[in-house]
Formats: structure tokens, C-alpha cells, sequence
């Protein structure tokens, strides 16, 4: 009897121990599982936010320097004359404000000279910058009916 | 007290098999919720690596086929399509970009060639490709991935100039 309770008591042990042993495993398991995860939706994020900038960047570009294409094409935005605001959904598309999860911002900088205009544009969520990126646009000189071009 | 030890040891045994089963059952949703994580991982890289490859290569094949008038929206076999116009020596070559059966596709063909959309390359899994001209200088391209959320891409085009004469 004495033997068999003692062979018991020791298989208990093992098992306890395992389960200790276990549990600290299961807890560097979840944290490198959430680790993973957390950086997926950190990239996935940080894409998004990348092409919104670039599409932004891209309107700016296209148009005459002014907010107007931007807001033609971010209907939802608001605008105040240095700053444009973006309001984006969980999937960066635009939305009305209230509704939004990031915010993209458009801030007319100096301009380098005086063909050359620069906004800068950043994608937020909360207070956070995501991304953050420098757009110029660069309006060129083309020759004349003399066929010269003024320096 | 001759009663009392098989009951004693009844429940010890109880005990060993419950926590037992206990640690296999954890063991195995461990398992479980580690494999659905990995798999929405996978699943999210995924997606995310269709969009990004898709909305990479529209800008590149713009970029690289910037010149003047090279670049219109047109229909192939009724689908909406990207058209890039491409000179070389004395013949014109027209690159088609499109959505086809689910998948996005290229076809490079001579003006001259007979062809279909079902003939393009497969670039990458999408649900949907539609490309409007919002102005001269800028096209929106919608791109719908496989999670059936449409991404938009704008592509400005540098060579339709912006005429200011001096």
C-alpha cells in the first residue's frame, strides 16, 4: 500500500510540474502569437496608410496647387485655408467624420521657389503619425511661340 | 478504516485523471486558437500582399509608360481596361490591364494581333479592376481584392502636360 501511494504521489508531481512547465510555455506561446499578429496589423496598417498618402501626393500633383482637386476628390474632408482633414475608415477608405477610424492631413508648406510647391501629408491614428511624406509639385516651363524658355 | 483507504485512493486516482484530462484539453485548445491565429495571420499577410502587389505594378506600368497621349481608358471584351499605347520602330503595341475571371491580367499584343481577354497573362487574385479619368493629368484605378473592399489608386500622369508658356 505504502509503496503504490508513494508512486502515486510522485506521478502527481510529474503532472503538476508539467502543467507548471506547460503554462509557462502557453504564456511565451500567446505573447509571440499576439506579437505576431500585432505586426501584421502594424504592416498592413502602415501599406495602407503609405498608398493613402500616395494617392494623396498623386490628386496634389495632378492638380493646380490649390486644395480644389483634393477636396473634388475627399468629399467628406474638411478644409482651413492651410490644412486639409481627411477622415478614413478602418480600411482607409474616405468617410464623413464621426465615422472614421485614421485621419489623413494635408499642410501647405513654404513652397521651395516659386514654381515649386510643397504640402506635407501625414496619416494618423488618434494622436500617433502612421506615415508621414513630403509632396512637390512642380510646375514646368515650356518654350513660347519665340521658342525660348525665360530662366 | 479498511473502508476508508480504497475511497482515499478513489479520488486521488480521480484527481491524477481529471487534472490529466485537464492539461490534454488545455494542451489542445492551445493548439487550436495557436492554428486560427496563424491561419488569420496568413490570411491578412495574404490580402494584403495581393493589394500591394496589384496597386505596385499599376503604378509601375504608368510610370514606365508616361508619354504623352500613351495612356487611355478602353474596354476589352466588355471589361474595363487600362490601355497603354507603346511605339517601337515602325509598329504600336497596346498593353491591356484588366480584370478577368478573378484574376488581374496583362496582354501585350501588336495593333495588328487578333485577341480576347481571356488570352492576358495572370498577374495577381482580384475580385475587380475599374479605371476612371477624373481629369487629363490624373486616373482613379478601383481595385477590389479578394476581400471584396475596393481600394482606390490615383496615378497622375506627368506627361499630359500642364501647359504654361512663357
Amino acid at each position: 500500500m505504502k509503496r503504490r501511494s508513494h508512486s502515486q504521489s510522485v506521478f502527481l508531481m510529474e503532472i503538476v510540474l508539467n502543467i507548471l512547465i506547460f503554462s509557462i510555455l502557453l504564456i511565451i506561446c500567446l505573447q509571440l502569437v499576439m506579437k505576431a499578429r500585432r505586426l501584421t496589423e502594424e504592416t498592413v496598417m502602415l501599406h495602407r496608410a503609405v498608398t493613402c498618402c500616395n494617392n494623396a501626393a498623386s490628386i496634389y500633383r495632378a492638380g493646380d496647387g490649390s486644395f480644389t482637386t483634393l477636396l473634388n476628390e475627399y468629399t467628406y474632408s474638411v478644409d482651413t485655408k492651410k490644412l486639409l482633414i481627411i477622415f478614413l475608415d478602418d480600411h482607409f477608405v474616405p468617410c464623413r467624420k464621426g465615422q472614421h477610424k485614421y485621419t489623413m492631413t494635408i499642410a501647405a508648406a513654404e513652397a521651395l521657389t516659386d514654381r515649386m510647391d510643397r504640402v506635407t501629408i501625414s496619416c494618423q491614428k488618434g494622436e500617433s503619425v502612421i506615415y508621414s511624406m513630403e509632396a512637390y509639385r512642380y510646375t514646368p516651363l515650356t518654350p513660347g511661340l519665340e521658342g525660348r524658355v525665360r530662366s | 478504516m479498511i473502508r476508508l483507504h480504497p475511497t482515499t485512493h478513489k479520488i486521488e486516482t480521480s484527481f491524477i485523471v481529471a487534472l490529466f484530462t485537464m492539461f490534454a484539453a488545455t494542451a489542445f485548445l492551445v493548439v487550436l486558437i495557436g492554428a486560427k491565429q496563424y491561419q488569420q495571420t496568413a490570411d491578412c499577410m495574404n490580402r494584403n500582399y495581393e493589394v500591394r502587389t496589384a496597386t505596385s505594378y499599376l503604378v509601375e506600368k504608368v510610370r514606365q509608360s508616361d508619354v504623352a497621349g500613351s495612356i487611355s481608358i478602353t474596354e476589352l471584351d466588355g471589361l474595363p481596361s487600362l490601355l497603354l499605347t507603346s511605339v517601337e520602330g515602325d509598329r504600336t503595341y497596346f498593353t491591356y490591364i484588366y480584370c478577368y475571371d478573378g484574376m488581374l491580367r496583362e496582354l501585350y499584343v501588336s495593333e495588328e494581333a487578333v485577341y480576347s481577354a481571356e488570352s492576358g497573362q495572370e498577374i495577381i487574385p482580384l475580385h475587380g479592376f475599374c479605371p476612371s479619368q477624373i481629369n487629363p493629368r490624373l486616373i482613379r484605378v478601383s481595385v477590389t481584392g479578394t476581400d471584396d473592399v475596393a481600394y482606390p489608386v490615383y496615378l497622375d500622369l506627368r506627361s499630359a502636360g500642364r501647359k504654361e508658356t512663357v
